[in-house]
């Protein structure tokens, strides 16, 4: 029951985040959505016992691109007037939502079809052993590929962020 | 506790992430709502690794999370280019490859 009741929370706060970044205008209101929702997020692993994931993303997703998106956009310092103008903004969001329920639904039905029958258990799957074995032992060149996929975004980042020369 | 909840959490994440990518003009709504969709990738393998007791998923968990800070990476350094050029954060003002986009604002 207890249980319960921390999933709804955390799940309050996962949607209430994620409404944020869609409905407000304010850029730091954004952000802060944003952060409410990836932090929840975290939470939800923690529900999930993996508790791995749940140190990578308050790490890596919480920890430094939540704040990297903060300093970019206090770095922008975006005025109020330069803040797109959306003057019918709620209806694309109610004629998008009505579009998008039905594959929503698509989605929600297809993997509840190929979800085991298994409730949510205590599993020692989750934790950095296990994990670390199977990605040592089957996921290596996945994890490789996705070191130079770093590098390359890394060697991406400063050269399209670098100013260009009058 | 049911598996289902977490994928209809999931899944309610992935749309709200489309939405805020069909409806919106700030880019940097654009670029959080692509992070939401990707994260509610991430809570549907989550919630299988659990179900299934397999690692499996946390791995290809984990690589998603690798694959979100390298998407976050380019995607800000193109925000600050772009910006850099314009002064503006509005997504509709970027037309330079549209039939008869203009570079000027």
């Amino acid at each position: 029951m207890l249980e319960m009741i921390i999933f709804f929370v955390i799940t309050l706060f996962v949607i209430g985040g994620g409404a944020m970044v869609i409905l407000s205008t304010s850029p730091a209101l954004q952000i802060a959505g944003f952060m409410f929702c990836t932090l929840s997020l975290g939470g939800e692993y923690l529900l999930l016992h993996q508790s791995y994931l749940f140190l990578a993303q308050t790490m890596v997703v919480v920890g430094a691109i939540v704040v990297l998106t903060a300093i970019v956009i206090t770095s922008i310092n975006q005025k109020e007037s330069n803040i797109p103008k959306e003057g019918i903004r709620y209806m694309y969001i109610v004629i998008s939502t009505l579009l998008v329920t039905p594959f929503g639904l698509l989605i929600y039905k297809t993997l509840i079809s190929i979800l085991p029958k298994n409730s949510i258990e205590f599993s020692t799957k989750g934790d950095i052993n296990s994990i670390s074995i199977e990605l040592f032992s089957n996921w290596i060149l996945p994890f490789e590929i996705l070191s130079v996929l770093l590098l390359a975004s890394l060697i991406g980042a400063v050269a399209i962020g670098r100013k260009d020369k009058q | 506790m049911s598996a289902e909840y977490f994928i209809a959490v999931a899944v309610v994440l992935f749309c709200m992430g489309i939405v805020g990518v069909v409806s919106r003009r700030s880019i940097f709504v654009l670029y959080m709502s692509l992070e939401l969709i990707l994260n509610s990738i991430n809570l549907i393998l989550a919630t299988f690794a659990n179900v299934s007791n397999q690692s499996a998923h946390s791995v290809l968990a984990l690589i998603i999370i690798g694959i979100i800070a390298a998407e976050a990476t380019l995607f800000l350094a193109m925000i600050v280019h772009l910006y850099r050029q314009k002064r503006d954060i509005d997504s509709s003002s970027y037309n330079l490859l549209a039939q008869g986009g203009s570079n000027d604002k």
